[in-house]
């Protein structure tokens, strides 16, 4: 105040035309960030889900390979059970057929099946029976058959008759 | 700081008013930090402030809140004084009726608080910055002068004439002399806006009575002078009948005039001429014979002339009261403009 009566008016930097630009500014830039987030968030997002999809792949994958292993496995397994199956219906089959071979004459005590043989116990009326009856069919079908007698309490025979089946023979065989 | 801002955001505007009798002058300026770039002035006739008026400002304030609206004090009840002490300037004014401020520690200036109040109300929400004294114009504008010369220094506006008469710029007197008052009081009044019948009334109470005045008694009067034997001639006396008829030719169509109030332009300066020299001789004759003014002769009278005045003023100041006068035209506007920036930096 040097020269007036009085002072000069404070006077306000921001005019009412300053204060729409800088409110419309403040939304605009509440938007940009409100995107900028919202963007930001979906990316984040997006990558977790990436992550965790990748991580659902990695463990999908590894349970196919489990499941494929176990399907190996299973298809081995299967093959087994059927090769059993299948050696087990030739073995009833052979059981079945072994009993065929029996004689009426003879009565068996005590079969063993072995991988590669036979032992049968029992009691014949006598040698011959056992020799053209029984022991021919089985010198048939072994390799190599041994048969030991020795008498029993009613006048029959009590045999043993151990038959063995040589692998190397049979592959040569199939060869 | 924030004003710093501001100025490289905003212009400035600077809205300077001085209020005349019938009408309000509006000085506008544009600034900004390299300086002026436009100016306008427009006059409105009105005699408050009016919607035009705030439209006309509204229209160069409305971008920018740097704008100060400033106006040259009216108030009737003003002046200066030679002194800034408080004790001694109680001799020239009522500080208590007064706003005062000192100007450079030298002299200060005053306004009636009223007044002030009263202006700073008149405009209202439009608002008002800064109230200059004229004598703080008459300063300004003659700083040259008055630092080195004693003399006289008027401001002459259309409805007052602030007075100051300074010696080496040591202020000796001041008076603001208001002009409407001042021909009201003698009846010549200029004022067109006031009531016309009681103006016309007045006059015609004060004027002469054509009707009543009898030629033939004044020329009766006149046979006493007959008997002088030191006149010339009879012829002489004739003559001055002759003249006597002629003024009152003059005084018939002067009062005619009168009664149809339609005073010609050139009468009108010039009683208006005659009474602004009667209220300057009047306010140096204050000067003079008042004892608390330190009193010196004055030669020189400097004039700050916004109006125009007629050479009749100045014929009169120079026969009259031997005055060397010197007058300079003053742009009211530009010079108010001047202060504000004073103030503001």
């Amino acid at each position: 105040m040097i020269y007036s009566y009085t002072k000069a008016r404070s006077k306000n930097l921001i005019t009412s035309e300053l204060k729409l630009l800088f409110i419309f500014f403040f939304i605009t830039i509440i938007m940009l960030l409100m995107t900028y987030l919202f963007l930001t968030y979906k990316n984040y997002s997006f990558k977790q889900e990436h992550i965790d999809i990748e991580k659902s792949k990695s463990d999908l994958n590894i349970s196919l390979n489990k499941m494929n292993s176990d399907i190996k496995f299973i298809e081995k397994q299967v093959f087994v059970s059927k090769n059993i199956f299948t050696k087990n219906t030739i073995l009833k089959d052979s059981i079945t057929n072994m009993f065929d071979l029996v004689p009426d004459r003879i009565t068996l005590s005590e079969a063993k099946l072995l991988k590669n043989g036979l032992i049968l116990y029992g009691i014949t009326p006598n040698k011959d029976v056992y020799n053209f009856m029984l022991q021919a069919p089985l010198r048939s079908i072994f390799h190599r058959t041994y048969s030991s007698f020795y008498p029993s309490e009613n006048g029959w025979l009590s045999f043993v008759s151990k038959n063995y089946i040589d692998e190397d023979e049979i592959i040569e065989e199939e060869k | 700081m924030l004003d710093k801002i501001g100025s490289f955001l905003y212009h400035k505007i600077f809205i300077n008013i001085y209020i005349k009798s019938d009408s309000w002058n509006i000085y506008v300026e544009k600034w900004n930090r390299k300086g002026l770039i436009s100016s306008e002035e427009k006059e409105f006739k009105t005699t408050t402030l009016n919607d035009d008026i705030t439209k006309f400002v509204n229209f160069f304030t409305k971008d920018t809140p740097y704008f100060y609206v400033s106006v040259l004090d009216p108030s009737t009840t003003q002046g200066a004084a030679p002194t800034c002490e408080h004790i001694e300037v109680a001799k020239f004014y009522d500080k208590t009726l007064s706003k005062y401020g000192c100007y450079k520690n030298r002299w200060s200036y005053y306004s009636s608080k009223y007044d002030l109040d009263e202006l700073d109300n008149d405009f209202g929400d439009f608002g008002l910055d800064f109230i200059f004294s004229p004598f703080i114009v008459l300063a300004n504008f003659f700083q040259d002068k008055i630092e080195t010369n004693l003399a006289i220094f008027l401001l002459i506006q259309e409805t007052s004439i602030s007075l100051s008469i300074f010696d080496n710029s040591h202020l000796l007197f001041a008076q603001h002399i208001n002009l409407k008052n001042e021909f009201d009081n003698d009846g010549f009044s200029i004022d067109e806006d006031n009531d016309d019948e009681i103006a016309l009334d007045e006059i015609s109470e004060e004027s002469i009575d054509l009707d009543s005045v009898d030629v033939d008694d004044s020329l009766d009067d006149l046979d006493v002078f007959g008997d002088i034997e030191d006149l010339d001639s009879i012829e002489e006396i004739d003559e001055f009948a002759d003249i006597e008829d002629d003024f009152e030719e003059e005084v018939i169509s002067e009062t005619k005039s009168h009664k149809n109030h339609s005073l010609s332009e050139s009468e009108e300066l010039f009683d208006e001429d005659y009474q602004m020299f009667t209220a300057i001789q009047s306010s140096i004759k204050t000067f003079y014979e008042d004892e608390k003014y330190n009193s010196k002769f004055v030669e020189s009278i400097y004039i700050a002339d916004s109006i125009n005045i007629s050479s009749d003023l100045k014929s009169y100041l120079e026969e009259e009261m031997f005055l060397n006068v010197y007058i300079r035209q003053i742009e009211l506007g530009p010079e108010i403009s001047e202060l504000v920036q004073a103030e503001l930096k």
